[in-house]
């Protein structure tokens, strides 16, 4: 009897293992590759024959490792920049940034005019066909703008679209609830791709967003919730036909890992390694590093409602006595670029070049005896966990503005209560960052230092004069791109002297590639560019 | 026996009801508004009050509360904040993961543990004893993100034996098997070899001897069953904080388990699927210990009289 109970005790759980064993996920890597422990196992050859390459155009399946997967797979519906590179592959837009120059180049678009400041006319080529067969008109675009216009969670990139409506198949208007002349680079955006109307009518938002169906280079097959999202390239796109037959996105969030995949030849393309793995990546054979400066920046808000903070002689103080490029050096490990003063990022439209500062501990003193304050003072600075980095910017802050007797206080918060508390302004100084996705000033400016963009919008230093809110009011209302290089060099000028914020660095990306990987170039707002990526 | 096994399922419903009101509340005094997050940097007031519309967050606490209850009555869980999908479908596709990483951790950790905890108590204090106890100390003690990590640098970088990440095919599963059993196996040597120190000592073990059983049967029938109890209850406990999610272990593994998704979501502020996670966690815990009491009554004879 007892050992009748033990036996079923063991067969059970033998049962129980096998079961377990039997029922793991059916998807398993694509039949183009081989399972990932067969290519380790294939140790001794060179990297570039553990995978067969089916073509000998260099096609073959490229396997990116990305730090997550996107939110959602609906354009509009989440503004991650994983959704958004996304659809760029998935998608197409009417516009798109050239991957090498960073200028907005047409993609769907073949005529447009702005026949006012808040009124589009664009024509749309007629050899562009859904992944489902169907051509893509110009009431797609359309209803997809319009719809997007309306989504709350693209509205930074299209709230400005008050509705769009096609004239005939291959024509439409788009008209803007204000003067928007940027509106071009931000129909560039992926939030701006085109879905197809009739099948989004269909099957709803929801099941749209799992299932979905774009025209881009790439096709949609499969997302492994959490783990992986798989495309094969479109044979029938309109534009270059990619290399690549399949395009694999896997979920590895931990960095260190990313790039051991490809140091050992699991995986071709580790996205967003760390500073500090930069040198290892480099030192191995089996991997290269492909980095890119980013339209992202880093900066400290110095919120102008706190005490000693709104004096602008203090700011200025502050601004003198960091060694920005020795944080860079130190903290991002020397990835990056140097500090330009003002929130527009080299490469953009309406770029400033300020003219460099270097840290000044003995003007920075004067001028804080200057503001009253030659004995110092208390104040703080908030950074986020689990970002490190920032924490040791915050630790760089507090040594130097010792050296001027500014005496700093660290403070730790989760993201939520971060964003919470700086929308109310209870903070002091706070390190954050800004990605100008859109490439243009009016992206970088009007959010982060409009008046009407205090609190959650943008604005964390509560500062802005009446001056430099109608430049920016006349930025987006121009249309000419001279007279707006003009608006906006003076606007970054009054940014500069006023010093609302301490730009850290300008952002830099820095990926481990595979030797056996050719072409790939990163681009400026994380939307990486796969279709021109061949391997060797 | 039915009777006790459908009392217990039937305290589950307050269980799970304490669970949805203490995350409920401790999700309101978290800091942070969810639709912020949401909708990220850049956000006007006025998007942000139509997500907290369509989400209802600004309805009152307690109306919130009976509200996701009912709906969770109905096996509704709702659907997640940030991916627009159905928590359960979130979910769902991220259990079976952790089941099976919690699974092979508790099974390699017995089949360590045991073996190891009864040869310490039958040698006490020889050098076996020891290294048994030194290794247990060390299962318990090294974290297991390090663990993990180490176990990639000689098996996958310096060997290149093994896949660093992912957990479906065999040979992804050694290595976040090892990494996530060793503490649960330390935990259970001890626990075995104190039990069976306790065991051996018993007069009924002497008398077993002292007819002329087999030392082996005296040790594996005799004193090894009723040394097993207390074992069966830590293990029941490992075997539930395995289940509540590796989240390091995932992590380093990349395995798209539930403890790093719920981390990933209290961090969005994504409060369905954390809610639901927590729910689906709590009644896996619930599960497992009643599984637990149940395996009792096949151990212990006098504990299986009481249910009758």
């Amino acid at each position: 009897m007892k050992k009748k109970h033990l036996t079923l005790l063991m067969s059970s759980m033998l049962a129980l293992i096998i079961a377990l064993a039997a029922c793991t996920p059916t998807q398993t890597a694509p039949p183009e590759q081989p399972a990932p422990q067969e290519q380790t196992q294939a140790e001794p050859a060179p990297p570039g024959d553990t995978t067969p390459d089916p073509s000998a155009a260099g096609g073959g399946g490229l396997t990116v490792l990305v730090p997550s997967l996107a939110i959602s797979m609906d354009p509009p519906q989440s503004n991650d920049s994983a959704s958004a590179e996304f659809a760029r592959l998935a998608y197409s837009t009417l516009f798109r940034q050239d991957y090498d120059t960073f200028e907005v180049t047409p993609e769907l678009a073949v005529n447009w005019e702005m026949s006012d400041a808040q009124t589009l006319n664009i024509e749309i080529r007629r050899d562009v066909y859904f992944h489902n067969g169907t051509q893509l008109t110009a009431h797609d675009v359309a209803f997809s703008l319009t719809r997007a216009g309306d989504i709350p969670n693209a509205a930074p990139i299209l709230g400005m679209i008050d509705f769009a409506e096609a004239t005939d198949d291959f024509n439409l208007t788009v008209h803007l609830e204000m003067p928007f002349s940027p509106i071009i680079a931000h129909l560039a955006h992926p939030a701006a791709s085109i879905v197809p109307m009739d099948l989004v009518l269909s099957m709803g938002d929801d099941a749209f967003a799992q299932d979905p169906v774009g025209s881009g280079a790439f096709v949609f097959v499969e997302h492994v919730i959490g783990d992986r999202i798989e495309f094969v390239r479109n044979e029938n796109y309109f534009g270059a036909v990619p290399m690549l037959e399949t395009l694999t996105f896997r979920n590895v969030p931990d960095p260190s890992t990313r790039l051991i995949e490809v140091t050992s030849g699991t995986a071709d393309i580790a996205l967003n390694i760390t500073p500090a793995d930069v040198p290892v990546a480099e030192a191995d054979p089996n991997s290269n590093v492909v980095s890119r400066l980013t339209m992202g920046t880093d900066f400290i808000w110095m919120n102008t409602r706190q005490p000693y903070l709104n004096n602008p002689l203090v700011r200025q103080a502050i601004s003198l006595a960091l060694d920005t490029s020795a944080i860079r050096d130190l903290v991002w490990m020397g990835l990056g670029g140097p500090q330009y003063g003002h929130p527009v990022p080299p490469g953009a439209f309406g770029y400033w070049p300020a003219p460099p500062t270097r840290p000044d501990l003995d003007a920075a003193r004067a001028l804080l005896a200057e503001a009253g304050y030659a004995d110092g003072f208390s104040t703080s600075i908030w950074w986020n966990s689990p970002n490190t980095l920032r924490q040791q910017v915050a630790e760089m802050v507090q040594f130097s503005l010792a050296q001027i007797g500014i005496d700093v206080s660290i403070q730790t918060l989760e993201w939520g209560a971060y964003l919470e508390g700086a929308d109310r302004g209870d903070h002091e100084m706070m390190i954050i960052g800004w990605t100008t996705v859109t490439g243009d000033a009016d992206y970088a400016l009007f959010p982060l230092l409009h008046s009407s963009s205090y609190g959650a919008p943008g604005n964390r230093a509560f500062w802005s004069t009446p001056e430099l809110d109608a430049l920016l009011e006349r930025g987006r209302a121009e249309t000419d791109p001279a007279v707006r290089m003009e608006i906006y060099a003076e606007a970054q000028q009054i940014i500069a002297e006023a010093a609302p914020l301490i730009i850290l660095r300008q952002g830099e990306i820095a990926n481990a590639v595979s030797p056996r990987v050719q072409g790939f170039v990163p681009s400026p707002t994380l939307s990486h560019n796969y279709a021109p990526v061949w391997l060797d | 026996m039915h009777k006790y096994i459908l009392k217990r399922f039937l305290m589950l419903v307050p269980v799970l009801l304490g669970v949805i009101i203490i995350m409920f509340t401790l999700s309101e005094f978290v800091p942070g508004d969810p639709a912020s997050i949401i909708l990220g940097e850049g956000a006007q007031p006025a998007d942000i009050a139509r997500v907290r519309e369509e989400f209802r967050l600004d309805d009152p606490f307690i109306i919130r509360l009976l509200t996701y209850a009912g709906n969770v009555a109905r096996l509704d869980f709702g659907i997640s904040w940030s991916t627009r999908r159905p928590v359960h479908e979130e979910i769902f596709a991220r259990f079976p993961h952790t089941i099976r990483l919690a699974t092979f951790g508790i099974i390699v950790a017995l089949f360590v543990g045991i073996p190891l905890g009864i040869i310490a108590a039958i040698k006490q204090y020889t050098v076996f004893d020891t290294g048994a106890t030194f290794f247990a100390l060390l299962g318990v003690s090294i974290p297991n993100f390090w663990l993990g990590m180490m176990l990639i640098l000689f098996f996958t970088v310096q060997l290149n034996l093994l896949p660093a990440t992912g957990f479906i095919e065999p040979a992804q599963w050694i290595m976040p098997t090892i990494a996530i059993s060793t503490s649960s196996a330390g935990i259970i040597m001890r626990m075995t070899r104190s039990s069976m120190l306790e065991c051996i000592r018993q007069d009924y073990i002497r008398t077993a001897r002292a007819k002329g059983q087999k030392e082996f049967v005296v040790i594996l029938r005799h004193a090894l069953r009723n040394a097993l109890i207390p074992v069966t209850t830590t293990a029941g406990l490992s075997f539930g904080m395995l289940l509540s999610g590796a989240i390091l272990t995932e992590t380093i593994f990349a395995i798209p388990g539930l403890g790093r998704y719920m981390v990933e979501s209290v961090l969005r502020l994504d409060w369905p699927t954390a809610i639901g996670g927590v729910l689906l966690i709590a009644m896996a815990f619930a599960v497992v210990n009643l599984f637990v009491d149940i395996l009792y009554a096949f151990l212990d004879p006098r504990i299986r009289s009481q249910y009758k």
